[in-house]
């Protein structure tokens, strides 16, 4: 954690960065590395200034006039020479390992927490299960517990009591059933000390369980460019002219007009940079359609748990992420090139999408993507390229983006922001989530992080300038946008072998 | 490596002597800059503290070895002088 930071009563805590110790690391084993390449050069100098002392003693050995000084001062400076290297080459390897040294320390006691945690939640259970049933009172001291439990999450925060709760769950009720569950948990525990990606493997579980039933089916994903006059002002076209902000609620307001213009749609911005470059920002909306999981949207769970288990997509009957294939047709039908910058922004299950796009390297090997901006969205775990920078901003109260059940990941290149808001807490439990997830409360958390002095929130205001392509905080940025629609479209009858690739009906035209 | 005549070196041998010490003394003064651009990370912390002047100690070696080479170099070049004159006077 790099620092806590108050703007205007909202507190900020940030993670990762240019401000974050991570980032520091790797500046400093880059400094080992330069300093390795110095020595390197400089390890022929010793020896030269030897071997010229060992010519020129040798060729004056039995002359009168024979230059003892001379050789003497040139054998101290081969030796002083040698002894500089040396001592650069011992500098650059203590340097250099300090980045590892550290990960190694923080891998120990990252191991150490979530095994004292699932231990922790272990005896909870066990303790739970003892005083239903044994003890006089059991009963009342279990009650007692679920409300303790249940203060935790107001004392802590919905995200961070919720991601425990994910992460102690299994060991909470192998603890609570006791007997050979429980030794069974306690020696697979030993086996495997880090039990935590709980929420992955359920996201994998439940997609296996829908696949089996039948609830979910392979499709073919349809993708359509919206006329201009169905979602603006606009009478004809496809494009629409339009500024934004280069600042990180411009960025955010994005997804917001992706919830509006049409359903299951995303937002192409052709952002026409001041050196005449040419950038493209992707809005994505968040999750549209919860019932039924499989709809003809592709925002609804299926696509969130397409995009969740994205690394491992080949195990289930739907092989593709579709809107990972709505995004490429409608990057390519608004004319991105190869290498231009892309930018993937979107909130909840938008966001889910947009840092799944930036974790595959399919998806990567097509568009340069330089840039997710996500809103309340769990995405601690997808394995985001390290080239990509992610501001990933989350709110204490925000029990959606727990649902990854890992803190967010200390990089350079991925700064999360978690608010306090003030009030955050107060009002009924699903006002309190209500409030904390939607995107109207991040945007202006947004608006105050302008304001932030932290380093890594600075880093990422400053990407978002460089990507947009202005100097000044706040410049309003010329773009064209476009609207392009997906949907699901299922087999009428039961579902054959499971789809290969993409496959679209009347789908743009992929050309470039 | 380079031979010499039967009557030991000649003052040019000798004076491209110094010249190879003089061109060592830059490496190491090249050196000596790349390291501090190396060494000046934004870093602040006690351990930061020690880099620096570990950073620093190496940059006062390398001058160190670079002024040794360059006393060398004067009193190899002295020596050629001493043979020039020597040869002039032979």
């Amino acid at each position: 954690m790099n620092a806590n930071d108050v703007c205007v009563g909202t507190m900020f805590t940030v993670i990762g960065g240019v401000g974050s110790t991570r980032y520091q690391l790797g500046v400093i084993a880059l400094a080992g590395s330069r300093i390795d390449a110095i020595s390197a050069d400089l390890d022929p100098v010793g020896p030269r200034a030897d071997f010229e002392a060992t010519w020129l003693e040798e060729g004056t050995m039995g002359l009168p006039d024979h230059p003892y000084a001379a050789v003497e001062r040139m054998r101290e400076a081969a030796k002083a020479c040698s002894t500089a290297r040396i001592g650069l080459k011992t500098l650059a390897d203590n340097t250099a390992t300090a980045a590892r040294r550290y990960d190694e320390a923080e891998e120990r006691n990252r191991l150490f927490l979530a095994r004292k945690n699932q231990l922790d939640a272990f005896r909870a259970g066990s303790h739970f299960t003892a005083q239903s049933w044994l003890l006089p009172g059991g009963p009342n001291n279990s009650v007692r517990d679920l409300g303790r439990w249940l203060d935790s999450f107001w004392t802590k925060g919905f995200r961070d009591a919720t991601e425990d709760s994910i992460n102690g769950g299994p060991a909470f009720l192998a603890g609570a059933a006791g007997g050979w569950p429980a030794l069974a948990y306690l020696l697979s525990l030993g086996r495997h000390p880090e039990r935590s990606d709980t929420a992955a493997a359920a996201a994998a579980g439940v997609r296996h369980m829908l696949d089996s039933t039948g609830v979910t089916r392979p499709g073919t994903v349809s993708v359509r460019r919206i006329p201009a006059g169905d979602w603006s002002a606009q009478p004809s076209g496809t494009g629409v002219r339009g500024t934004t902000r280069a600042t990180i609620e411009g960025i955010l307001e994005a997804p917001r007009d992706a919830y509006a213009v049409a359903p299951s749609a995303v937002i192409v911005d052709r952002i026409e940079r001041a050196d005449g470059t040419i950038a493209w920002r992707v809005a994505l909306p968040g999750t549209e359609v919860w019932d039924p999981p499989d709809s003809e949207n592709l925002f609804d769970l299926e696509g969130d748990l397409q995009a969740l288990t994205s690394a491992r997509r080949k195990e289930f009957m739907e092989k593709q992420v579709m809107v990972e294939e709505l995004l490429k047709a409608a990057l390519q039908d608004a004319g991105a090139k190869p290498g231009d910058p892309v930018m993937l922004t979107g909130h909840s299950g938008g966001g889910i999408h947009a840092a799944a796009a930036a974790a595959d390297p399919a998806f990567l090997a097509e568009f340069n993507v330089t840039m997710v901006v996500t809103a309340g969205a769990p995405i601690a775990r997808l394995p985001v390229d390290g080239r990509v920078g992610v501001l990933g901003l989350e709110n204490t109260y925000d029990i959606v983006t727990a649902a990854d059940g890992a803190a967010p990941p200390d990089r350079s290149n991925w700064v999360t922001v978690t608010s306090s808001r003030p009030g955050d807490g107060v009002g009924t439990m699903q006002d309190v989530i209500a409030r904390a997830h939607s995107l109207d409360g991040y945007l202006g958390d947004a608006r105050q992080a302008e304001h932030s002095a932290d380093p890594s929130i600075d880093g990422a205001r400053k990407s978002i300038r460089d990507f947009m392509g202005v100097a000044g905080p706040g410049q309003a940025v010329a773009f064209t946008r476009s609207v392009y629609q997906g949907r699901d479209v299922r087999p009428a009858k039961a579902p054959p072998a499971p789809a290969t690739g993409r496959e679209r009906r009347d789908a743009v035209p992929r050309g470039r | 490596m380079m031979g010499y005549a039967a009557g030991g070196p000649s003052a040019g041998e000798v004076a491209r002597v110094a010249g190879v010490l003089d061109r060592l003394a830059g490496q190491m003064d090249e050196a000596r800059v790349r390291l501090a651009a190396a060494g000046a990370v934004e870093w602040e912390s006690a351990a930061a503290q020690a880099f620096r002047e570990a950073v620093a100690g190496q940059a006062h070696a390398l001058a160190a070895a670079a002024d040794d080479l360059r006393g060398a170099a004067g009193l190899v070049r002295h020596y050629s002088l001493r043979l020039d004159v020597a040869g002039a006077a032979g």
